[in-house]
């Protein structure tokens, strides 16, 4: 028996073959994606609509996710220059 | 197919519990089958692919301990020394696995992956050999990828109350008109 053999639903998915700046990306956009369909799909009147808003929801998600990522980074940046 | 305007009338409280048996299935009572469909499949979808990262001991469930075996509490020195923590103080415990209460909302995949957990953690006898330590069927990981699938999971459950909210609601109206 292959001790390392990924066996799915029982071990954990090995992300760390992938390169470390890959692993948020990839845990983060399904979730979105779920997460913008089953708002939309309760929030839209019709449900050919769905499709087109929840895409709109992701990008974003993703944009203001970018965008705190980023101020975040400058604030700890600015707190570790006037500290240091 | 119906979606947003019907007539289907269903009881609130059957509208809830389907919903909860089978995410999506409120909706589809009230006859918005396409509602249905895409609520249902995405919290699956959440919910599998967050045992998928993290595996099956992503679920932590109140009353076991890390190996799968109950937790038990000394309660009377005489009679019954020893009782199932979840009999003496289950507020206490599920408090420290306070994701099993989102988790369980994804309904009975919920209760089932968290059956499933538990003999993961149990030790696997088919592997024992006189010299090594018995190892559980599924290990538990404490990276990034665990938080992921505990998020994953948990998100699927509390997406899911909100889909069995919503349908109820549009169910109570719909009995009103």
């Amino acid at each position: 028996m292959n001790l390392l053999a990924f066996r799915p639903f029982l071990d954990p998915l090995p992300i760390w073959r992938l390169p470390p700046w890959l692993w948020m990306p990839c845990l983060l956009v399904p979730l979105i994606i779920g997460v913008a369909i089953v708002y939309k799909s309760i929030k839209c009147r019709k449900m050919s609509m769905v499709p087109k808003e929840s895409a709109e929801l992701t990008g974003w998600i993703l944009l203001f996710m970018f965008v705190a990522a980023v101020v975040l980074t400058l604030v700890v940046r600015g707190i570790e220059h006037w500290t240091t | 197919m119906p979606d947003s305007a019907t007539n289907i009338k269903a009881p609130v409280t059957l509208v809830a519990i389907a919903g909860w048996l089978i995410p999506g299935a409120g909706y589809w009572l009230i006859g918005q089958r396409h509602r249905a469909m895409a609520t249902g499949f995405a919290v699956i979808a959440i919910y599998l692919a967050g045992l998928l990262i993290g595996g099956v001991r992503v679920i932590e469930v109140p009353g076991y301990n890390e190996s799968g075996e109950m937790v038990t509490v000394r309660v009377n020195r005489v009679n019954n020394p020893d009782a199932w923590v979840m009999q003496v103080s289950p507020l206490q415990e599920i408090k420290g696995k306070p994701w099993s209460i989102a988790q369980i909302l994804a309904g009975p995949m919920g209760i089932a992956s968290g059956a499933a957990s538990v003999w993961a953690a149990q030790p696997d006898m088919s592997n024992a050999t006189e010299n090594a330590p018995l190892l559980p069927h599924a290990k538990i990981t404490h990276t990034p990828v665990n938080e992921a699938g505990t998020l994953y999971t948990a998100v699927a459950g509390m997406l899911n109350l909100l889909v069995i909210i919503d349908a109820s609601h549009r169910a109570s109206h719909r009995e009103d008109e």
